[in-house]
């Protein structure tokens, strides 16, 4: 079906399928179980068939709480996502709990 | 445009059609492959048992996926959808039906364009909201020519 974009778009959130490379920590931690918290999507272009991705993922903050599961770890990773004309189309902040 | 929502048709409180999932197992493992989310909690039941879980659960990419065509399927192919996020609460499981649920909460405008937040979440067959989450979506206005 033509769109007003020309061609198909891509789903809000099939960027997650880029298999952004996440950063590794530079220590480790004593916890072996992990939880997804939560996803925060900006949109700014499109993602048009036949673009050109490139994924940035940032580690921007890391903190530490109590709850009912015990201690947990919260990571937030911020991933920016390119098009070939180094535009932002997408920004993704995540959450993974590891506990 | 025939099925087509303009912001001046949009009230705050108003409800987004619900979008009704019931994933399977089999989907689970589909979006394992598609996303590289081979954690086994999302398909080996006994790991999943180990961890405390009742079960496998759903992934949560997926579930915001599903909260993602809640708002881009109201928003119509006219409407653009610039925020979502959501929050993985309580864990949701496969082989049941979910439903993804939206109200508007806000109508404005800004940078020349026309606006409306929702919130947005995911019930499980209990009625219990495992997945909070909000949404801004650009609208077509009538009074902006859309052809």
């Amino acid at each position: 079906m033509p769109t007003r974009y020309g061609t198909l778009i891509a789903p809000p959130t099939f960027l997650r399928c880029m298999r952004a490379v996440q950063p590794e920590l530079p220590f480790a931690l004593p916890f072996e179980r992990l939880l997804d918290g939560g996803s925060d999507w900006e949109y700014c272009q499109s993602v048009r068939a036949g673009d050109r991705i490139t994924a940035v993922a940032r580690v921007t903050d890391i903190s530490e709480r109590s709850g009912r599961i015990g201690l947990m770890i919260f990571i937030k990773t911020l991933i920016t996502y390119r098009n070939q004309f180094d535009d932002i189309a997408a920004t993704q902040t995540s959450t993974l709990i590891r506990y | 445009m025939a099925g087509q929502i303009f912001w001046e048709d949009v009230a705050i409180g108003l409800a987004l059609p619900p979008l009704v999932k019931c994933p399977t197992t089999r989907q689970l493992v589909q979006y394992a492959g598609a996303s590289g989310d081979f954690y086994e909690i999302h398909y080996d039941k006994d790991f999943a048992q180990q961890t405390g879980l009742g079960g496998v659960i759903i992934h949560g990419a997926l579930k915001s996926a599903f909260l993602g065509q809640l708002v881009t399927d109201w928003a119509g192919p006219l409407g653009t959808l610039k925020r979502l996020s959501c929050q993985y609460r309580g864990m949701d499981y496969p082989n049941q039906p979910i439903t993804a649920r939206g109200i508007v909460t806000r109508k404005y405008q800004a940078g020349g364009e026309h606006l409306v937040d929702c919130t947005i979440w995911l019930e499980n067959p209990a009625g219990e909201n495992t997945t909070p989450g909000s949404a801004t979506v650009v609208l077509p206005s009538r009074g902006s020519g859309v052809k």
